[in-house]
C-alpha cells in the first residue's frame, strides 16, 4: 500500500471525519428523557407523600373497625361453601373478594362497601365489569373469572349482609350543601335530589338504584368524578352522567361526605333458608 | 456506528450527558413554570378554546337575586325615589321562589311548613283525603317550584280565574279541590271526597303557595307557569308506538307494569302511572295532550326535553291506555259521562283499546 501514497484511495485517512461524528442519540432527546425522568421522580415522591397523608388522615376510621366490622355484621355465613370460598380464598383467576372489599364486605376508601347493597345492582356491575362497559382493570380481571351463576350468588350474598354504617365524612366537604343536594337537589342545574332516586334514606330502591348510605365517601366521590369526566359509562339511560356533569367538584365532595353521615336503619337480616 | 461513538471517549460522553441533563432540567423547570403560571390555559384561551368544563350556575344565583330583591324592598320603603324591586329570577331566567331555609318562624311559618308537608307527602299528611298513592309533588316537581311543571308560584298569582272545567270563576282553593278530586282520587279516601272549602288542608297549602310566590307579579302569566303545550305531530298519537318508548325510557322507575316502585318500608318512591293507585279518569293527566306536555318537559326525571315530541305523545297515549280509578262525576252510564265530560278531549275515556272499552274504572278492592 505504501507505494501508492499520492492519489490512491488507500491514502484516505480513516480517522478523518468531514462531518460531526455520528451520534446515535441527539442531545435534545437525551434532554427530554432527563426532563421526563425528573418529572417522574417528583410525581412518585408526590404520590407517596399524598398516600401517606391520606392514610394518616383516614387511618383512625379505616383501621379501627377492622375487627368490629366482622363482629357487627349479620349473615356472613349465609351462602354455599363454594361462594364463601370465593369470597375468602378466591380461585386461580379470581382473587378473593374479601382481600379488597373486607371480610364483611365493608370496603375501604376507594374500594366500595358491598354489604347490604341492592342485589340486582351488584349483579349488573359484575356483568358490566366483565363486558368492559364499566371500566376497572382489577374488577374486570376478577369478573372474567366468574360464571354468571356465581355472580348472581355473590350479589345475593353481599346484598343480604346486615352491617351498620361504619363511615363518616372524611373529605372536608360542605355538609350543609351536601344535605341540600341529597334532599332537595339543585334544580336550577337540573340536579334532582339524590334521594329521590336512591331512596328517601339513601338505602336504595330495588332493582336499579344502589344504596348510598354507609358507602365509603372516597369511593362515592371517585365514582362521581368518573361520571363527571365521562369515564363511567354504565349508568342506565345515562341518568348519573347528566346529573354529575352539572355538579362542581366541591358539590361532589359535599354530597359524598353528607351521604356518609346517613345511618343504615334497615331491618335485621332476614333468616335465609 | 459504535466505533464512531467510541470516538467521543468516555469523558466526552459524560460531558454530553451532563449537557443533556442540564438542558433537561431547564426544559422541565421551564415547562413547570409555564404550567403553574396558567400559561397553557392562557395560551389556549387566546386561541379561543374552552379550557375548563363550563361551570353551570345554579341555585346560588337565584338566592343572590332574591337577596337583592329583599334589599331593594327595604330601600324602597325608606325612600320612594329608590328603584322599585325587580322580579327575582334564577340563572335560567325563570322566577326564583324562596328556598326552604327562608320559611319564617311563628304561626305563619308553621302553616307554610304544614302546607309543604302535605304537598310533598300527601298520603302521610292528609291521609283522610288521599285515595291513591300520589302526592302533589309527583306532578308539580321540586316541591312545587320547578318551571314547566305547573309550579305553585306560577299558579297562585293567576287566581281567581275562569275555568272551562266547571264554567265559573274559581278561587285558588277551588282549583286545589280539583286536584284532590281527580289527581288524588279523593273518592277512595277515608273521607270519601275532597276536603270541604275552608278546610285547614287548603289554608296550609295556600300559605305555602303564597309564600313560594313572594316576589311574583299578579295579573301576569309568568314564563314557566303551567305545562307548556307540545305541538301536535303529523303521525298523531299511538299507544302501540308508545309501548316501546315506555320500555326504553320509563320502566326503570315506573315499572314494567306501571305500578311504580316502593321502598322497603312501603312508601312510594316512583309513582304508579295507572291502576287503582294512580290519578283517576277525571284528572288533567288522563288527557293525552296534558300528559304529553308534562312528560316532554319533566320526564325522564332530570332529563326533561330530551324526548322528541312524537315520543312524548306516544308514551302519554300509552300510559293513559290502561284502566285507572273511575271518573267521580260518572253517575249514569259510561257513555253518558263520556258525552258530558269527555267530549272533544284527547283521551281514551269510553273508547275501545286493545279490544275493550275502557273508562269503567278500577278500584283498590277490585285490584285485590
Ligand atoms: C384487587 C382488589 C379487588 C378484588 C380482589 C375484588 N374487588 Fe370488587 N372492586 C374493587 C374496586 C377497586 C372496585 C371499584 C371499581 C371502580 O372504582 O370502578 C370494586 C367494585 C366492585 C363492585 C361494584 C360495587 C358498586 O358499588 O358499584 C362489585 C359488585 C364488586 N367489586 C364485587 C367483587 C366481588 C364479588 C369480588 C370477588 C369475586 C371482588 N369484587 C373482588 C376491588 C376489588
Ligand atoms: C334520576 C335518578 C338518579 C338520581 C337523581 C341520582 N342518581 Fe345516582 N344513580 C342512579 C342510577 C340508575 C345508578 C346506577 C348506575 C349503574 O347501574 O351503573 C346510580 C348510581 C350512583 C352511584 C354509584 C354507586 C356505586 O355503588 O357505585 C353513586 C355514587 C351515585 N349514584 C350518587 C348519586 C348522587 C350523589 C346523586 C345526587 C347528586 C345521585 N346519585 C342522584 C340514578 C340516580
Ligand atoms: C297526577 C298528577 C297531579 C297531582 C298528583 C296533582 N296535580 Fe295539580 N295539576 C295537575 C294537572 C295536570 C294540572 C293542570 C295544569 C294545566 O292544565 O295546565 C294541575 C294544576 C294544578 C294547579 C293549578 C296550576 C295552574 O297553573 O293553574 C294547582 C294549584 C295544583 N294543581 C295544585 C295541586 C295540589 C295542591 C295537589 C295535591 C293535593 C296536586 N295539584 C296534585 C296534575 C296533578
Ligand atoms: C329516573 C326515574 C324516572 C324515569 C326514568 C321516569 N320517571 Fe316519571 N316520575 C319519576 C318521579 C320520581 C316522579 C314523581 C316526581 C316527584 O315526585 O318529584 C315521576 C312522575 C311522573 C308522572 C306524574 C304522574 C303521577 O302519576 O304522579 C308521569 C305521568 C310520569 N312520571 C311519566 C313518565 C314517563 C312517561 C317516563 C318515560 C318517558 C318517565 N316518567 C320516566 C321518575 C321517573
Amino acid at each position: 500500500m505504501k507505494h501508492n501514497e499520492h492519489n490512491d484511495i488507500t491514502k484516505v485517512d480513516h480517522n478523518f471525519e468531514p462531518y460531526e461524528p455520528y451520534r446515535p442519540i441527539p442531545l435534545l432527546v437525551i434532554a427530554v428523557v432527563c426532563a421526563l425522568g425528573v418529572w417522574g421522580v417528583l410525581t412518585y415522591i408526590g404520590d407517596l407523600t399524598a398516600a401517606e397523608q391520606f392514610v394518616a388522615r383516614t387511618a383512625p376510621v379505616a383501621e379501627a373497625p377492622a375487627t368490629p366490622a366482622v363482629e357487627l355484621a349479620e349473615g356472613l355465613n349465609n351462602a354455599s361453601p363454594e361462594i364463601l370460598a370465593l369470597v375468602h380464598e378466591g380461585r386461580d383467576h379470581v382473587w378473593s373478594c374479601a382481600s379488597c372489599h373486607g371480610d364483611a364486605g365493608e370496603g375501604n376508601a376507594t374500594t366500595p362497601r358491598l354489604a347490604g347493597q341492592v342485589s340486582d345492582y351488584l349483579f349488573k356491575q359484575l356483568v358490566d365489569f366483565r363486558d368492559g362497559i364499566r371500566d376497572n382493570a382489577h374488577m374486570a380481571y376478577v369478573a372474567r373469572g366468574l360464571g354468571e351463576d356465581e355472580m348472581r350468588e355473590l350479589a345475593d350474598y353481599y346484598a343480604q349482609i346486615r352491617l351498620p354504617s361504619l363511615v363518616g365524612p372524611r373529605l372536608d366537604g360542605n355538609l350543609e350543601r351536601g344535605r341540600q343536594l341529597a334532599h332537595e337537589g339543585d334544580w336550577k342545574r337540573n340536579v334532582p335530589a339524590c334521594l329521590q332516586c336512591h331512596g328517601a334514606s339513601g338505602e336504595g330502591v330495588q332493582p336499579s338504584f344502589p344504596v348510598l348510605a354507609g358507602q365509603q365517601p372516597e369511593y362515592t366521590f371517585a365514582q362521581l368524578a368518573l361520571w363527571h369526566a365521562d369515564a363511567r359509562g354504565n349508568s342506565p339511560q345515562q341518568l348519573m352522567d347528566k346529573i354529575v356533569q352539572a355538579m362542581t367538584p366541591e358539590d361532589m365532595r359535599a354530597v359524598s361526605d353528607y351521604l356518609s353521615t346517613l345511618p343504615l336503619n334497615r331491618e335485621p337480616a332476614p333468616q335465609v333458608q | 456506528m459504535s466505533t464512531n461513538s467510541t470516538n467521543l471517549g468516555f469523558r466526552g460522553a459524560l460531558r454530553r450527558f451532563g449537557k443533556a441533563a442540564a438542558l433537561g432540567l431547564v426544559l422541565f423547570g421551564g415547562s413547570a413554570v409555564l404550567f403553574y403560571s396558567d400559561g397553557f390555559q392562557k395560551m389556549f384561551a387566546a386561541v379561543g378554546a374552552d379550557v375548563d368544563l363550563p361551570e353551570v350556575a345554579g341555585i346560588e344565583v337565584a338566592q343572590a337575586n332574591r337577596e337583592a330583591m329583599h334589599a331593594a324592598r327595604a330601600a324602597w320603603l325608606e325612600d320612594i325615589n329608590a328603584p322599585a324591586p325587580s322580579i327575582p329570577i334564577g340563572p335560567d331566567g325563570y322566577f326564583a321562589p324562596p328556598s326552604e331555609d327562608e320559611i319564617p318562624d311563628g304561626p305563619f311559618g308553621e302553616s307554610i311548613r304544614r302546607g309543604r308537608d302535605i304537598f310533598v307527602n300527601t298520603p302521610k299528611y292528609a291521609p283522610q283525603y288521599s285515595g291513591n298513592s300520589q302526592s302533589c309533588v309527583n306532578c308539580h316537581l321540586d316541591a312545587g317550584r320547578k318551571e314547566n311543571s305547573a309550579p305553585l308560584w306560577g299558579a297562585y298569582t293567576k287566581y281567581p280565574m275562569y275555568r272551562g272545567k266547571n264554567k265559573m270563576v274559581n278561587t285558588y282553593q277551588e282549583r286545589i279541590k280539583g286536584c284532590f278530586t281527580y289527581s288524588m282520587n279523593a273518592q277512595a279516601s277515608p273521607a270519601g271526597g275532597p276536603p270541604p272549602l275552608g278546610d285547614q288542608v287548603y289554608l296550609d297549602l295556600e300559605a305555602y303557595a303564597f309564600w313560594l310566590a313572594s316576589g311574583a307579579p299578579t295579573g301576569q302569566v309568568l314564563p314557566g307557569a303551567g305545562y307548556p303545550k307540545v305541538p301536535e305531530t303529523e303521525l298523531g298519537y299511538d299507544y302501540n308506538r308508545g309501548e316501546k318508548v315506555y320500555a326504553q325510557n320509563c320502566a326503570i322507575c315506573h315499572g314494567d307494569d306501571g305500578q311504580g316502585r316502593r321502598e322497603a318500608d312501603g312508601s312510594v318512591r316512583f309513582p304508579p302511572l295507572w291502576g287503582p293507585e294512580a290519578y283517576n279518569w277525571g284528572a288533567g293527566m288522563a288527557r293525552i295532550n296534558t300528559a304529553a306536555s308534562f312528560i316532554k318537559y319533566n320526564m325522564p326525571l332530570s332529563q326533561g326535553q330530551t324526548l322528541s315530541d312524537q315520543d312524548a305523545w306516544d308514551v302519554a297515549a300509552y300510559i293513559n291506555s290502561f284502566e285507572r280509578p273511575k271518573d267521580p262525576r260518572q253517575t249514569g252510564s259510561l257513555e253518558e259521562a263520556r258525552q258530558t265530560f269527555h267530549k272533544n278531549e284527547q283521551s281514551y275515556y269510553g273508547k275501545e283499546v286493545r279490544g275493550k272499552i275502557i273508562g269503567h274504572g278500577v278500584s283498590r278492592e277490585q285490584a285485590l
